[in-house]
């Protein structure tokens, strides 16, 4: 008899969804401008669509997000929903935040612990801030965080079982993983390492052991290939993040630096990762002891940090929004201000940031182009102020770029071009606005 | 079986009519609009290419994670008296696996007395009929020596055994198979526990020479995803199976209800399949593997697969002929995995040369012409066919071996596109023929095996 009902597993999926759902509500309705990470991961997807400034979805290594977001952004476009832009990416998070709370009920199942104890993970993990901020707001975070939790639960459930679906389940998810963000790295090799030991331990046929790993490898290495050739197509180069403004420390900005929205998510990938690094030990002996004892380590380091993070946290969060509202609202300042000085001039403005100011250029119709400088090699200090380029040099600050020939030519001399650094939280911004010459 | 169910007059009046005026239109609308047309062709193909994949996901997944077993993988609950089983086994031109089957034969795991085996030869083929006299296999044997008229095919020799058939049951083994020895066993069990709706049973197929070269590694991986997936995935769905070239167990009742074999379809037994289901009668697949022998030459190979695309193009004209019937017997649901497993693989292995070749002249030339045929939604759904759906087939191969503990395969099987290509160009040569030799039965040469390797 089944002593594990698999409702249990819906009904689980189901309340995660909605209790996230409710919070992707809130913050839709707290500001208009919403995370600034939503806004630059939608702006993906709608880039990608229009066919400018693709790069960017190398550059974060989502792949498949953006064309992800661009259909469901279609379907709601169609549907004339309010908020179309941006709840695609919000259900998508919820999704994978149900998805997530599926996977470790259902992995906590299959350990056999007792129906109280998940419960309580399950809940004592998604009331958590940093848990529900994550999987509330609509960053490709969440989805790399469920298929982490896929990918560990496959990855137990075979060890266990053995079964050809668990195997399936851990080798496309770990594919998927890679696809969806840089950290999958961290994940396929931890991963690919237990694989081999298992291997070795389990299977006595060495042609069996070749298999598995290479089984489990094809999905993995054929995914890192795609996203190699998907920089190549469209930037002419594989490997061109590392050779971007911030190319020497792109590993360590995308696992180390503090963002806003990825403020919470070294946290949340700790947490998760020693939960579920516990079912494997669990799931690798089959003792249940060891579980018990980490669940007790574990469920008393989310209590007591969502005791004193909670306050910290919504602290942090409300003081962003206000920075980068503050942000967009300087922005449309500069932009009005320089307006005024030069009436009835066409304007463009190139960013190289990383980030894109889709809502303040948004509300300025009168700019017609953006360019991605994201690759420029503009000799910046730390701190400028207010630096003026030489509009003849232009050209050499502009990397190698396939894009190039679409730019309409950028105006000549004098030097109207302002570069402005911002700060909002940890994050900085750059922005340049272009002037054409009066005529 | 009616003249209508018959291959023997290819292509008829209506559907030649039908096929004049689509490309009447065709050709008006390249006349008029050819960008356009081209256009819509290519979406067309490109959501064609989309749904076989999902189709072929959906069917195969369930299989692949193990929700859906074959019929005969746990008990074996046979009756207390075994039935007489008929076993046919045509041989044309094999006097050198004559040996080889008699004691495969012989090593089956059933009373002597139940079998009644049937050696089906040709009157002309001097060399196996004496091969066959000198062996003197026993009595559970019967020659039967059929005149050198009419086609000279094997459905046709098959029929002439059934006339004679004795058995309950009734199995069709080709002169190069090594049935596992518990089959007929397993079948008769799976018949008294299955439905009495369920006609046949086709036991899965693989090779014992499969390490013999990379050839006969890409068949097997190509055998295993289909008779280890893809039709247990439709027997799952209790779709119509088009059934394998031998090992095809059948309730004798069932086979003489049909008509037997069409001795004018070069591939009678995925005809026969679909006309079983067509009649009233299932197929599940048996959880038991039959063991053949690859073609290890490439000329081999070739013409087996041209026969196979041609006989496969016969049986779709052939079930067309009465769309509305067709329907109305199978059902939508049905009449759809039709349209998949015959007319899609058809229409894949015609037009994935066209595809490759336009995915290589962009790489090359980067012509912004081809940007015109794929428009960015075209282009986005063209990119995931290309490169996930051909990753999901080729992993499916993997995968299937893998399933089998065919673990010296799985590197062989990742490698699988350029036997597609292979596959393809095979595929002409049958569309080819299909006009030209329509009936021409081209024989696939066995016993090029290594033998000391595979014993």
């Amino acid at each position: 008899m089944n002593s594990f009902p698999r409702w249990e597993n819906r009904f689980v999926f189901l309340l995660a969804c909605f209790f996230l759902l409710y919070w992707a509500r809130h913050l839709l309705l707290q500001s208009n401008c919403l995370c600034p990470e939503v806004i630059v991961r939608t702006g993906l997807a709608s880039d990608l669509w229009a066919e400018e400034i693709r790069g960017r979805q190398g550059l974060i290594c989502s792949f498949w997000w953006p064309p992800l977001m661009t259909l469901l952004s279609l379907t709601f476009f169609a549907l004339h929903f309010p908020f179309r832009i941006f709840l695609p990416a919000h259900l998508i998070s919820v999704f994978s935040g149900g998805l997530t709370a599926f996977f470790i009920n259902r992995l906590a199942q299959k350990q056999k612990v007792p129906p109280f104890f998940r419960w309580i993970f399950v809940s004592g993990l998604l009331v958590h801030p940093w848990v529900r901020h994550l999987f509330s707001t609509g960053t490709d975070y969440a989805v790399f965080l469920m298929l982490c939790s896929g990918t560990v639960f496959g990855l137990v459930c075979w060890m266990k079982e053995k079964k050809i679906r668990y195997f399936l389940l851990l080798n496309i998810f770990s594919g998927l993983a890679l696809l969806c963000h840089p950290a999958g790295l961290l994940l396929v090799a931890a991963v690919l390492i237990t694989v081999i030991i298992f291997s070795l331990v389990k299977e006595k046929d060495s042609q069996a052991r070749q298999a598995t790993i290479l089984l489990y490898l094809t999905p993995v290495l054929y995914a890192a290939a795609l996203w190699l050739l998907g920089n190549w197509v469209i930037m002419k180069d594989s490997l061109y993040f590392l050779r971007w403004v911030n190319g020497k420390t792109f590993f360590q900005n995308i696992f180390l630096t503090p963002g806003v929205c990825s403020d919470y998510f070294p946290g949340v990938t700790l947490l998760v990762a020693v939960y579920l690094s516990t079912m494997i030990l669990a799931g690798w002996r089959n003792q249940k002891k060891i579980f018990c004892f980490f669940f007790w380590v574990i469920f008393f380091l989310v209590l007591t940090s969502t005791v004193f993070v909670f306050r910290h946290a919504s602290q942090m969060t409300k003081e962003n929004q206000q920075n980068w509202e503050k942000t967009f609202q300087e922005i449309v300042e500069d932009i009005n201000f320089v307006r005024r000085l030069t009436p009835g001039r066409e304007m463009y403005v190139v960013e190289f940031s990383g980030y894109l100011f889709r809502y303040a250029w948004g509300n300025n119709p009168g700019i017609t182009h953006v360019f991605d400088l994201a690759r420029a090699k503009i000799p910046v200090s730390p701190q400028p102020a207010y630096i003026l380029i030489p509009s003849e040099k232009i050209r050499t600050f502009l990397p190698r770029d396939p894009f190039f020939h679409r730019y309409p030519d950028l105006p000549g001399y004098p030097p109207d071009f302002l570069l402005g650094e911002i700060t909002s939280g940890s994050l900085t911004l750059f922005r340049l606005l272009i002037l054409p010459p009066k005529n | 079986m009616t003249p209508e169910e018959s291959a023997f007059s290819g292509i008829t009046r209506a559907q030649k009519g039908w096929c004049f005026a689509a490309t009447g239109i065709f050709v008006y609308l390249l006349w008029h609009y050819p960008l356009n047309t081209i256009l819509m062709v290519n979406l067309f193909i490109t959501l064609f290419y989309l749904s076989f994949t999902v189709y072929k996901v959906i069917l195969i997944w369930p299989v692949s994670s193990e929700r859906a077993n074959s019929v005969g993988k746990k008990q074996l609950l046979l009756p207390e008296k075994l039935p007489i089983y008929t076993i046919l086994v045509p041989l044309y031109r094999e006097e050198n696996l004559v040996r080889d089957i008699t004691s495969a034969l012989n090593n089956l795991d059933y009373p002597i007395e139940c079998l009644d085996i049937k050696l089906l030869l040709e009157e002309d083929d001097y060399q196996t009929v004496e091969e066959v006299k000198k062996i003197n296999p026993g009595s559970a044997y019967q020659v039967i020596i059929l005149p050198p008229k009419g086609p000279r095919t094997k459905p046709k020799a098959c029929n002439e055994g059934l006339k004679q058939a004795k058995g309950k049951y009734l199995v069709i083994y080709d002169a190069e198979d090594r049935p596992e020895p518990d089959q007929l066993k397993k079948a008769v069990a799976a018949f008294s526990l299955a439905p009495a709706t369920v006609g046949c049973l086709q036991a899965k197929l693989n090779f014992y020479n499969s390490r013999q070269n990379l050839l006969t590694a890409w068949f097997s991986s190509e055998y295993s995803l289909w008779f280890d997936l893809y039709l247990p995935g439709l027997a799952n769905f209790s779709a119509p199976v088009p059934l394998g070239g031998t090992s095809n167990h059948f309730r004798i009742q069932a086979l003489r209800e049909v008509g037997g074999w069409d001795p004018y379809n070069v591939a009678e037994d995925c005809d026969l399949g679909y006309r079983l289901y067509r009649h009233g009668w299932h197929t599940r697949i048996l959880d038991s593997t039959t063991w053949e022998e690859a073609s290890s030459h490439l000329s081999d190979w070739w013409r087996q697969r041209s026969r196979w695309v041609k006989g496969y193009l016969q049986t779709y004209l052939v079930h067309l002929r009465q769309p509305v019937k067709l329907l109305r017997e199978l059902g939508f649901i049905n009449t759809c995995h039709f349209h998949f497993t015959v007319g899609g693989l058809l229409f894949c292995l015609l037009i994935n040369p066209v595809y490759w070749f336009l995915t290589f002249f962009w790489i090359v030339t980067r012509s912004q012409l081809l940007s015109y045929f794929f428009p960015r939604p075209v282009f986005l759904l063209s990119a995931f066919c290309l490169f996930i759906g051909n990753f999901i087939f080729v992993y499916s191969c993997a995968l299937a071996v893998f399933r089998r503990h065919d673990n010296h395969l799985v590197k062989q099987a990742l490698l699988i596109p350029p036997y597609w290509l292979l596959m393809s160009l095979a595929s002409w040569k049958g569309y080819w023929q299909f006009f030209f030799r329509p009936h021409h039965w081209e024989k696939t040469r066995h016993g090029f095996f290594n033998r000391e390797a595979v014993q």
